[in-house]
Formats: C-alpha cells, structure tokens, sequence
C-alpha cells in the first residue's frame, strides 16, 4: 500500500519533471527522476516538453515591446538605502525624539551623579543666601565658633556647630529661621568675602530615623552660588558665596590642612 | 529577487501564450509593466516573489474574459508518441499559444508557466495557485491534448 503510494507520488512528480537540465529541482523530484530515467514513457515526455518549450523560445518579442528590457530598476523591486530610510518622516521623528530623551537622560544622571542627602535643601538655601540682605540678619560680631553655644542656649538646637575650617571668622550676624518644611535653619553672615554658613537638620531614612550621612565636603550650584556642604552629628553645615568650586577651595583645603 | 524572476521577454512569451495573439499580448504586458512603473515611482512595489508574472496572469484572465469562450468539449488525448517532437516541431509559436490560450484556466496557466522553462514546479504551483496534483494533473491532460491535436493535424503514418 505504502508502496503503491510512493509511486503515485512519483508519477504526480514525473509529470512536473523539469525540461531543462539545470532547472533546480528538490530532493523529491531528482530522487523521481532518476528510477524514471530509463523508462521509454517519461524519455518520449521529456522530448516533447523540450520541443515545445524549444517553439515557447523561438516566440518573437515585438520592438516596441523590447524597449522596456532596459529599463531593468523597475522589475528589481524598489532598494532599501540608509538615505531614503533616513529621509522617512516617521524615522527621522523618531530620532530627533531619542535625540532629545538621551540628552535630557544624560543631564539628569550627570546631575544625579553630583546628588548626595540633604543637597536639594542646600539648593534651596542657596536662593535663601542669593537673596538675603545684611539687614535682615541680627547684627553679631563675633567669631564663628563661638555661635554654637549660642544656637544651643537661645533656641535649643543641638550639634549646630561650626566647623573648625570656619570657627576662627569673624561674623556679621545671624538668624535662625525655619523653611517651608518646619526645619530649623540657622543662618551666619562672616565679613570675609561675603561668605555666608548654613546650618540645617540632615536628611533622614523615613522609616528608620537614621541620619542619612555622607564622608567629607561635597559641592552644590544653583544660579551663580556655590556650596561646600558637610554632614557631622545629624547636622548639615554648608558654606556658601557667589562665585564657583576654587572660590571655596582655600577655605577648604587649609583646613584639610590644619 | 534575481533577475530571472522577473525576466522581460519571458513575461512577454507568457502573456502571448496566455492570450494567443500578439496585439493582446503587447496590451496586457504594456499595462502591467506601466502600472509597476508608477508603483515603483511611489516605492510601493511588492516584496513577494514573481508578482510581475502573478499581476500579468490576472489581467490575461480579464482580457480573455471578453472574448468569445470555446465550448467546453472533453478533448481526446493520445500517449505521448516517440515522433512527437517532429511533429512539434512543423509548428509555429503562434499556432502553439492559440492552442495553449484555448485551454481552460488553470490549466492554461500551468501549461504557459510550464513551457516557458523558466519556473520550476514549486514556484509554478505558488504562481497559479495549484496543488500538486492538480499541476501534474493539467500537465499529463495538456500533453495528451496537444498529441491528440498534433496527430489529427500532422498525422504520421500509423497515428492518423
């Protein structure tokens, strides 16, 4: 039966068989053709294929027909080139826009990369330093250092101390005031080069309490301000000027220093 | 795609076999040819395989459609005859694509495709939309026709 079948099968490709030589042909039908090739039936076929395929080829093609042979791009189908994909509005739509994504990426991880806790409040005070007014502080002339005491015995704030590199500036004046958020802000005044020091609660872990810390001295800008901000006993101390990073330098590396 | 795929001249054979009359032939391939050329313009040509023979082939059905229809007969079909390549070959292009043209479609598409030697099976199949048995079946039938034909028309001796 399976037999019978595959012949069937043979006989159905035999009549496809093709009529040139070096026409390709599948495995199936090469494997057909050669148990057929002997036989008398499927030689006088194959004959008769190629003498009508020999007249198929001897039909003459008309001039006016012949013409359009040259014009050999139209049959190959249109080509796919970087220019005419480039030229596509949809693709050119999409590059400006992953332009513009990477580029704002790339500034929002360059200005996380500079992020540490507590620096979008030393931001925020930055504007408080730009627009300050002498006046508005109360008048203290006074070393730096000293004003530690002064926070703790007047208005009950714990470690706002000034740092050593600091402690030995001669003061203006200051204030304690508390910011949108009911922090305790306090606020000096030095007469060296208009610097102005921060003292402000550290950031904590919302869940646990615990004072979210940094090692040494770290940067913030904000319109034309500079910020050295350190973090030591839950409190953040933060020197400011207007001006950039080496305006703050000397301070900070004499009292590396020392 | 490779150029043999879309080879010009065959797609003129085909169209005058598929028609039988040269004028004819030349429209529908005129035709085909222009519509590509503005598709091309446009660059919506289509990505499938043999579409230039698959869009011809249509429009030979519809120009054919208004011609007058031969009656449906059941031919005679005679094995293929040792001698039937002589006899072929008494014939001129044109008395072969009327006779194929005359067939019934598919059939006349097999035998068109077919012939041309420019296909093989699996891509004449995927062309005229045929199975296997129904190509092998039209072509076994086509030959047996145009041998029934050529013997009643150069008969020779002890075929008549």
């Amino acid at each position: 039966m399976r037999r019978l079948r595959l012949l069937r099968r043979q006989r159905t490709l035999l009549n496809c068989a093709p009529i040139s030589q070096n026409r390709s042909a599948d495995r199936s039908m090469r494997a057909a053709v050669a148990r057929a090739d002997d036989s008398d039936e499927f030689l006088n076929q194959q004959n008769f294929d190629r003498a009508v395929a020999e007249i198929v080829r001897l039909i003459p093609i008309p001039p006016e027909t012949a013409e359009w042979f040259s014009e050999k791009n139209l049959a190959v189908g249109s080509k796919w080139t970087w220019r005419k994909m480039a030229r596509n509005p949809a693709v050119l739509a999409i590059s400006v826009a992953v332009v513009v994504i990477a580029g704002v990426s790339v500034f929002q991880l360059l200005t996380r990369l500079n992020d540490f806790p507590g620096s979008a409040i030393a931001r925020k005070l930055l504007t408080v330093a730009a627009s300050t007014q002498p006046v508005m502080l109360d008048p203290v002339s006074t070393e730096a250092g000293t004003l530690s005491d002064l926070f703790f015995m007047k208005h009950g704030l714990e470690h706002y101390d000034i740092p050593e590199e600091f402690a030995d500036f001669r003061t203006i004046g200051c204030r304690v005031f508390e910011d949108e958020e009911s922090r305790r802000i306090a606020q000096i005044w030095l007469a060296e080069k208009r610097l102005q020091l921060f003292l402000f609660p550290a950031e904590r872990n919302a869940k646990t309490g615990a004072v979210l810390g940094f090692p040494g001295w770290r940067y913030v800008r904000q319109e034309g301000w500079v910020g050295a901000v350190t973090e030591r006993n839950g409190v953040c101390f933060m020197a400011a000027l207007r001006g950039n990073e080496k305006d703050l330098e000397p301070y900070l590396s004499e009292a590396t220093g020392k | 795609m490779p150029d043999r795929k879309q080879n010009l001249p065959q797609l003129y054979r085909f169209c005058f076999l598929m028609l039988g009359d040269s004028s004819k032939a030349q429209e529908v391939f005129h035709t085909t040819l222009r519509e590509a050329a503005n598709r091309a313009a446009q660059g919506e040509l289509p990505k499938e395989r043999f579409w230039l023979f698959h869009d011809a082939r249509w429009r030979c059905l519809e120009a054919s459609e208004t011609d007058l229809q031969p009656e449906a007969l059941k031919l005679d079909e005679h094995d293929v005859a040792p001698h039937a390549a002589s006899q072929i070959d008494q014939l001129d292009p044109t008395q072969l694509a009327v006779w194929i043209s005359g067939a019934p479609d598919p059939q006349r598409t097999a035998l068109a495709l077919f012939y041309l030697d420019e296909f093989d099976y699996n891509e004449i199949l995927d062309l005229a939309e045929l199975k296997l048995s129904e190509l092998s079946r039209y072509l076994r039938q086509g030959r047996g026709q145009l041998q029934a034909w050529l013997d009643a028309k150069h008969p020779q001796q002890g075929t008549a």
